[in-house]
């Protein structure tokens, strides 16, 4: 677990920054809130349909396959698993690159000529370095795509 | 390497600069060009429209980069990563537009010249009006 669950009232005070995991999806960068990520869990080869947390059924989102990119030939192994006001998943991820603080300074909106339903799916982007990363908005993805049909896997 | 003050673009303003891509000609009013650049890392944002590249680095600012060829008639690009690129100021922030090449600066003002494509008149970008705006790249290089 390379995150511990917190909630919005643990938020960072304003002016911080904010806490994020940085992960890798088909060779792009992005980061996701950690106020909104419950656990990183360790997929077992061929999962698919739903991972269980507690009492928490987290469905299966490849990312991958939700942004319209190239399949990796494999599931990839890491499961983000988030929950939001628009509901839960276990976002589908190639890596996990660790945790990072993203200052507002160097975070901004997405350029207006991304005007579809990107704009659901990022909040923004963010330098980090010579890095540009993108910055998820889970609850977005959550109302724009629908998670993979129900089954069970073995986390 | 060109530099102009920014401004917002108007079809109206007088010179054009004419840029090749692939085998077409687009034109954009040389007062909201601010550099020909050569792109050296572009940041692929997922979008369901393959004209919208990703974005790059450029003096510190995220600038988007848009691809010109469905709306010029020619091929969308795909995911390589352009080389040069012009970055100008549109309507819609400063946007950078791969191309093949510098064709050169047309005084005059429009005359001869059309929006292309839908959105791509709202950006200032201009392609010819007649004769579908082919050129000879091997001629231009």
């Amino acid at each position: 677990m390379l995150a511990r669950r917190r909630t919005a009232r643990q938020a960072a005070p304003a002016g911080a920054g904010r806490r994020c995991l940085l992960f890798r999806v088909a060779g792009g960068e992005y980061a996701v809130d950690v106020r909104a990520l419950r656990r990183v869990v360790a997929l077992a080869p061929g999962a698919r349909g739903q991972v269980h947390l507690g009492e928490a059924a987290y469905p299966l989102l490849d990312l991958r396959a939700a942004f319209g990119l190239a399949p990796s030939g494999e599931r990839g192994a890491l499961a983000l698993a988030v929950a939001t006001p628009e509901g839960r998943a276990a976002l589908v991820v190639d890596e996990a690159i660790g945790l990072g603080t993203l200052g507002a300074a160097e975070t901004q909106p997405l350029p207006r000529v991304f005007d579809g339903v990107e704009r659901e799916w990022f909040e923004g982007l963010a330098r980090l370095g010579p890095r540009l990363v993108i910055l998820l908005r889970p609850e977005g993805l959550l109302r724009s795509r629908a998670a993979t049909p129900p089954g069970r896997a073995r986390a | 390497m060109l530099s102009r003050t920014p401004r917002t673009p108007s079809p109206s303003a007088g010179s054009l600069a004419v840029f090749g891509l692939g085998a077409r000609r687009f034109a954009l009013p040389a007062a909201c060009i601010l550099e020909v650049v050569r792109v050296q890392a572009c940041t692929r944002v997922p979008c369901p429209d393959p004209t919208r590249l990703g974005v790059m680095l450029y003096r510190d600012s995220i600038v988007p980069l848009l691809d010109l060829g469905p709306a010029l008639g020619a091929p969308p690009r795909g995911a390589a990563a352009p080389g040069l690129c012009v970055v100008a100021r549109t309507a819609w922030g400063e946007v950078g537009f791969p191309i093949d090449g510098v064709l050169g600066i047309q005084s005059g003002g429009p005359d001869g010249w059309t929006p292309a494509g839908v959105f791509s008149g709202e950006l200032g970008v201009l392609c010819p009006a007649e004769g579908g705006g082919r050129h000879d790249p091997r001629a231009a290089a």
